[in-house]
C-alpha cells in the first residue's frame, strides 16, 4: 500500500487533491507519526487531541482510511485466534501441586518478580565474562603488588591496607614469618583443594560460609546444622567424617533411602507414551494437527447420495453442509464466489464415529481420497491429486485396511477405537466429500 | 475482578484457603493457558508452564503487596516463565502447530465456519509466529490476551509509548506476511 508520506511512488504531493494542502502544512514526520497512530486509535488509546487529528486526517485520506479498516479486520481475526481451553485434568495438577503450606508461611521462597528479558542469558554472559576478566587482571595485580609490597617497608605497606595481606600480623590469615625490607617472602602455596584452603581470605573476611550462616540439610526441613567444624552424618558405608568425600557419600546414601522410601510409598510412574513398557503410539503429537480428510466419491445419483450422506452425519451425532466456498478463507468471504459447488459436502462428525463414516460412504459408491496440495498458488490450499484409490474389487475384501489408510496421520489406528487411551486425538474429524457422478462405460460399437 | 475482591481474594488465599486459590484459578486459569499455548506451541509444555506459573504464583502471595493490579502480576510471573522456556528453546520463528486451533474445536459447529476458521487461523497463526519475539509478545498480550496498553506496560516493564510503536510496527509487519492474500478481501 502506498501512503501519501511515501514518496517511493514517485508522485507529486500537489497532484493528491484536497489533503496535500495539509500535508504540506503537517509535513512528512507528522505524516508518518499520524500513520502509527492509526492502530492506536482504533485501540482507543490515543488522548482526545491526537484521536481528534487522526478521525480529522481519515476523513480526508482515502489510503489511511483502507489501513485503518485493514487494521481492525485484521485485529478482529487474531482476536478470534485463542479459543483454547484447558483440559479439566490442569486445574486437579495444579491444585495437586501446591505446597501444604499456606503462602503465608512461604514469605522469601519465591523469586524476585522483574521481568527477564529473552536475550537475558547473553547479558548474563557478558556480565560473567566481565567479572571474570576483571577477576584474573585483580589477581594478577594482587600477585604483582603482593610481591612489590613485601619488598617494601612496613610503614609504606601500611597506608593499603587491602594489600597488607599475607604474613602481616593482624591479617587474619596464618603468619609464615615476618618480612624484612628488601627481602622477599613468599607467600603460602596455593592449596590442593578448596576444602585445604585457610578460612580466611587475603582481607580477612571468612572465605567460605562467609557469615557463618548454619547449613540447612535439604532433605530435614526445619534442622540447621552449623558449618564450622562441618559435622558429619555417619551412615554406614559412608567415607570418614571431615572429608568432602564422606559429606557427598553420606547425601547420597540419605537421598537412596529417601528415594526408596518415597518409591515404597507411591511407584514412580513414566509420565511419557511407552514409558512404562506399554507400545507407544504413533503420531501422537500430530493427533490434532490433521487437516480435514478429503474425499472424492463417485455415484449414480449425486442428488440422492446428497440427501443420504447428510442425514447420515447427523445421525451420527455430526452435522453436514452443503456447497462449502471453493477457497475456504474468510478473507475472501467477503469476494463473491466465482463457481458454487453444490456437489461438494463438508462434515464434522465424533471422531469415534469417522470410520463408520468412511465405511458408509465406501458402500455408496466409489470412494477415493484426495489429497490436499499445501503449496498451491498464494499458498490455497487446493485439492487436485489422487493420491490413493482403492479399487472397487478390494473394497469389500479389505475395508479395514483402507479406512486405515484413510485415516493414518489422525491417529485413528483402528476403525471403531480411534481415539481410546489417547487423551491427545481429536474430539472430530472433517471430512469434505465431492460428489462426482460415475461415469458409465461407454456402450460397445456394434450393439 | 474489582480491587476490592481482589485484596480480599489474596488475603483469604495468604492464609491458606484454598477453596480462595480455586476461585483465582477460575479467573485467570485459561488466560494464562493461553498465553503458555501460545508461547510453547504444544498442549503438553503449555500445561506444564500453566503449573509452574500457578506454583510461583502461590508461593509468591506471601510478598504480594497490591502495588499492582492482580492480573497484571500474575501475567507478570507468566511472562517470566514463557520468557524462559523461549530462551531454553531459542525459537525465533515457531513452526505452526494446528493444535493452537484444532484443540479449541468444537466439532458441533458448522463444518463451513469450522474449515474458514481453520484456515484462516493457519494464516494468521503462521504470521503471528513469524514476528520478532519483541512484536510477538505485544500482539499476544494487547490482541490474544485482551490488555489495555498500559497493562501490556506494566506486564512487559517497558514504557506505553514502546507497546504502541511495537503494536503498530507488529501489525505491518503482518500485513507484509499476510501479502496479498489478506488484502483480497479488502480490495474486493
Amino acid at each position: 500500500m502506498n501512503h501519501p508520506g511515501n514518496n517511493s511512488n514517485g508522485t507529486d504531493r500537489s497532484e493528491r487533491g484536497p489533503q496535500s494542502s495539509f500535508w504540506a502544512r503537517q509535513g512528512p514526520s507528522q505524516e508518518a507519526h499520524l500513520r502509527a497512530d492509526l492502530k492506536a486509535y482504533l485501540d482507543g488509546e490515543l488522548p482526545a487531541l491526537r484521536r481528534w487529528v487522526v478521525r480529522r486526517h481519515l476523513v480526508r485520506c482515502s489510503e489511511c482510511r483502507e489501513e485503518v479498516t485493514w487494521l481492525k479486520r485484521l485485529g478482529d481475526e487474531t482476536r478470534e485466534l485463542d479459543k483454547a481451553v484447558p483440559r479439566p485434568e490442569l486445574r486437579a495438577r495444579i491444585l495437586a501441586s501446591l505446597p501444604d503450606l499456606p503462602p503465608a508461611h512461604m514469605a522469601g521462597t519465591s523469586e524476585p518478580l522483574t521481568l527477564r528479558s529473552a536475550r537475558g542469558g547473553r547479558y548474563r554472559l557478558a556480565l560473567g565474562s566481565a567479572v571474570a576478566a576483571l577477576a584474573v587482571v585483580g589477581a594478577f595485580a594482587l600477585a604483582h603488588n603482593g610481591l612489590r609490597l613485601s619488598r617494601q617497608a612496613p610503614s609504606e605497606a601500611a597506608t593499603h591496607p587491602v594489600l597488607l595481606a599475607q604474613g602481616e600480623p593482624g591479617s587474619g590469615a596464618p603468619s609464615r614469618g615476618t618480612p624484612q625490607p628488601g627481602r622477599f617472602v613468599p607467600g603460602p602455596p596455593f592449596p590442593a583443594r578448596i576444602a585445604d584452603a585457610p578460612s580466611h581470605s587475603v582481607t580477612g573476611r571468612p572465605g567460605r560460609n562467609p557469615e557463618n550462616r548454619p547449613v540447612r540439610d535439604p532433605f530435614q526441613p526445619g534442622s540447621a546444622v552449623d558449618s564450622t567444624p562441618t559435622p558429619h552424618v555417619s551412615h554406614p558405608g559412608s567415607a570418614p567424617s571431615g572429608s568432602s568425600d564422606g559429606t557427598y557419600a553420606a547425601a547420597e546414601n540419605l537421598f537412596q533411602r529417601r528415594w526408596a522410601e518415597e518409591q515404597a510409598r507411591q511407584p514412580y510412574q513414566n509420565p511419557m507414551p511407552g514409558g512404562n513398557g506399554e507400545k507407544a503410539p504413533q503420531k501422537l503429537a500430530h493427533a490434532q494437527a490433521a487437516p480435514p480428510i478429503r474425499l472424492a466419491l463417485a455415484v449414480e445419483d449425486v442428488a440422492a447420495a446428497r440427501d443420504s450422506i447428510q442425514s447420515l452425519a447427523r445421525q451420527m451425532n455430526g452435522s453436514a453442509a452443503l456447497n462449502p466456498p471453493a477457497s475456504i478463507s474468510a478473507w475472501q468471504r467477503g469476494a463473491p464466489q466465482p463457481t458454487a459447488d453444490k456437489n461438494t459436502l463438508a462434515l464434522r462428525v465424533p471422531a469415534d464415529r469417522a470410520a463408520a463414516l468412511l465405511q458408509q460412504l465406501s458402500k455408496m459408491g466409489a470412494l477415493k481420497a484426495v489429497r490436499p496440495e499445501p503449496n498451491g498458488k498464494n499458498g490455497v490450499v487446493s485439492a487436485s491429486k489422487h493420491v490413493m484409490a482403492v479399487p472397487e474389487a478390494d473394497r469389500s475384501k479389505q475395508p479395514e485396511e483402507m479406512y486405515r489408510l484413510l485415516l493414518r496421520g489422525y491417529s485413528v489406528a483402528q476403525p471403531g477405537a480411534p481415539s481410546a487411551g489417547n487423551p491427545r486425538s481429536p474430539a472430530f474429524v472433517t471430512v469434505t466429500v465431492q460428489l462426482q457422478p460415475r461415469k458409465r462405460p461407454a456402450p460397445e460399437p456394434g450393439r | 475482578m474489582a480491587a476490592r475482591n481482589e485484596r480480599d481474594l489474596v488475603r483469604r488465599i495468604q492464609a491458606g484457603d484454598r477453596q480462595a486459590f480455586e476461585e483465582l484459578l477460575d479467573a485467570y486459569e485459561t488466560r494464562v493457558y493461553r498465553l503458555a499455548l501460545r508461547f510453547t506451541g504444544n498442549v503438553l509444555d503449555a500445561e506444564d508452564l500453566t503449573q509452574d506459573v500457578f506454583l510461583a504464583v502461590y508461593k509468591g502471595l506471601a510478598n504480594f503487596r497490591g502495588d499492582s493490579a492482580l492480573g497484571t502480576w500474575i501475567y507478570r510471573i507468566a511472562m517470566n516463565h514463557c520468557l524462559e522456556y523461549r530462551r531454553k528453546r531459542r525459537l525465533d520463528c515457531v513452526p505452526y502447530d494446528a493444535q493452537l486451533t484444532l484443540a479449541s474445536g468444537d466439532w458441533r459447529e458448522d463444518p463451513v465456519q469450522s474449515a474458514d476458521r481453520q484456515e484462516l487461523s493457519s494464516r494468521v497463526e503462521q504470521a503471528i509466529n513469524c514476528l520478532s519475539p519483541l512484536h510477538r509478545d505485544v500482539v499476544v498480550l494487547h490482541e490474544l490476551q485482551g490488555m489495555t496498553y498500559q497493562e501490556v506496560a506494566a506486564t512487559l516493564n517497558v514504557p506505553v509509548g514502546t507497546v504502541k510503536s511495537r503494536l503498530s510496527n507488529a501489525f505491518r509487519r503482518l500485513r507484509d506476511l499476510l501479502g496479498g492474500y489478506a488484502m483480497e478481501g479488502i480490495t474486493s
